[in-house]
Order: C-alpha cells, then structure tokens, then sequence
C-alpha cells in the first residue's frame, strides 16, 4: 500500500469528504483483502472494511506522525479483524484445534502434483485458515504485505522477537501439515 | 555452524530477506555445502511462502464507500448541535480573567447609566403629566374653581397683571 500524503491527511481530518474519499480509493482494497485473509469471509472482510474506515474517520485527527499512515491503517484493520473472528469464536465456543487444522490441511497437499494447478485462491485461503488468528496476521503482514519485521511490530503492538516466533510456528504448523499428509499418502 | 541453527534462522529472517549482508552470505555458504538444510529450505519455500506470494489483491464492493459516505453525512448531522453548544460554552469560558473583570465592571456602569436615566425621565414625565391634569382640572369643568391665585405662575398675580 503506497502511503497517503500528509497534505491529503490534514485536509481529511480537517472534515474534507473528498480527501477522505481519496484515501479510501488508495487503502481500500488492501485493508478489505487483509480482512478477508483474516475472516475467510466476504461479508466479514465488508463489515470491517467498513468499520476501519469509520475508525479512520473519527480518529484521523488524532493521527500522530510517529507512525505512517499506513501502519496506523494497517494496526486498526488487523485489531478490528482479529477482535469479530474472536467475537464470533466466542460466541459459537469453538476454537481452532490442531487436528482441526490437519483435517483443514488435507485439502491444501491431498495431491502433491496437482497442488499447484488448484485454484492459487482456494490453496491460500486453506493455508491461512489452519493458522490462528495471531500466527495469521505475522504470515498475512510479512508474506502477502511485504512488511519488515519492525513495522509487524509496530502494527501489532507487539516485540519483534514475538513477530519471528510466531511466523516460525506458523511455518512450522504449515510444514507439518505437508509432511503428514505426505506420509499419509505413503500408508 | 550447526544445521538446527540454520533452518532456525532459514524459518524466519533468511527467507523473510531480513538477515545482515554477512549472516546471510554464512548462511548462503552453508546450503552450498549441506544437501539436507538446502532441501528444507526448498521446502519450506515452496510450502510456505510461494502459494501466499500469488494472492492478489482483492477489491471490496463499491456499496462498502457508500455506506461509509452514508455513516459519515448521519455522524455529521448528529455531530452539529454538539458543536453549537461547545462553541456557545466557548463563548462565556474567559481565557483573561483581568479582562473579564474589567468588562464586567464596565458593563455594570454602563447598565446603571442607562437604567437611572430611564427612572429619572419616568418620574419627570410622570410629574409633568400630573401637573396637566390638575391644570385642565382647574380650568373649569364645571365642578372645579377656577382662582388665579391657584396657579403658580412664578410671580405673585398683581405684578403680572400690572
């Protein structure tokens, strides 16, 4: 996401419609996507795109310039999208268990060969869904978004060390899905 | 250095490219010469980071703006009043409460000025008013008598009509 001009952001937060509205057009589709990476649902990822904005609106005056734009976007979408999938766990009490996770994988290498001529949509969205929602946002930030590992930290509000150990579990989970069924296969 | 050290560090900040030019470069030189950490890295690449490399972005529907617009026009028009008061409650708040003071002294002179001569004025008018009356009383109506003596002229009534 190419970040918004200060000029942009003052005369947004000054109550200018359009200048809000070109800052929609430019974040838009990269908070909507991280959404729905994180919800695996177009509905979800709607609603918190939604809510992001409305975030961004009645709080862009308080935007300080110690972070970018970009990376403030970026820590109110994630917040927002990890709190509804909690949310909802909550109130349907049912966590992400690691069998879970391996019965979900299966789908990803069931055939080694034709891993890569499935649908690249299907393959990711059924990566990102075995992963938790924390390990989730690492990988979805890092791989997909092309972040350091300062600026994850920054977003998520949490140490750098805790952003590498949560990207080597999730890669550790992902490779240990595909070995599983590797030797599934074998059987 | 010792393979689980490598795949450790290939996990996170080899292959995520944020290794110093020197730490990568031993890294590097390692998988050169060991088949089996080479292989793991392949793997991990190939299971872990490509197929996410591939997404793109996606594109939420242009409903999603005007519900945004929509929210923001209502928040708007249910922000305004709020305003009104904060700006009236600015308008009695004295940031110079010197200044204050003096104004408030003047206002008070300025009130009392006005409100005596207004006082003053009724009572002559009213005075003025009564005097007419009692005039016109004497003038003869019939009822009343009419005596030069009973008018105050400023001069006694012979000297006038002399």
């Amino acid at each position: 996401m190419q970040d918004i001009s200060r000029d942009v952001v003052e005369r947004a937060s000054e109550g200018d419609i359009e200048a809000f509205e070109e800052i929609y057009r430019i974040s838009a589709s990269y908070v909507y996507t991280i959404a729905y990476r994180v919800t695996h649902s177009k509905e979800d990822a709607e609603e918190v795109t939604q809510d992001v904005f409305m975030g961004v609106y009645r709080n862009i005056g308080k935007f300080q310039s110690r972070s970018t734009f970009k990376t403030w976007v970026y820590r109110i979408t994630m917040n927002i999208a990890i709190n509804l999938i909690n949310r909802r766990k909550r109130k349907t009490g049912r966590t992400i268990t690691y069998d879970d996770a391996i019965s979900a994988g299966e789908n990803i290498y069931a055939h080694e060969g034709q891993l890569y001529k499935e649908d690249d949509k299907k393959v990711i969205e059924s990566m990102l869904r075995v992963l938790p929602p924390e390990q989730k946002a690492c990988i979805v930030l890092k791989v997909m978004e092309g972040l350091k590992y300062k600026e994850i930290a920054e977003i998520l509000k949490i140490n750098i060390n805790t952003v590498r150990s949560r990207l080597k579990r999730a890669r550790e989970r992902l490779l240990a899905l595909r070995k599983r069924e590797a030797s599934g296969d074998e059987v | 250095m010792k393979c689980k050290k490598v795949q450790d560090m290939i996990k996170t900040d080899y292959i995520d490219g944020e290794l110093d030019a020197s730490l990568k470069s031993r890294i590097d030189e390692h998988l050169r010469i060991c088949p089996e950490c080479r292989r793991f890295e392949e793997a991990l690449r190939e299971g872990t980071v490509d197929p996410l490399k591939k997404a793109e972005l996606m594109q939420p529907s242009e409903a999603v703006w005007e519900n945004i617009r929509a929210a923001i026009e209502e928040e708007r028009t249910r922000t305004f009043p709020a305003i009104s008061i904060s700006a009236l409650r600015d308008l009695f708040i004295f940031r110079k409460p010197k200044l204050a003071i003096v104004a408030a002294f003047l206002l008070a002179v300025i009130i009392t000025f006005f409100s005596v001569r207004y006082y003053v004025s009724q009572n002559a008018l009213e005075g003025y008013l009564q005097e007419q009356v009692e005039f016109l009383d004497l003038l003869g109506n019939g009822n009343g008598v009419f005596d030069l003596e009973d008018i105050d002229i400023g001069i006694p009534g012979e000297e006038y009509l002399l």
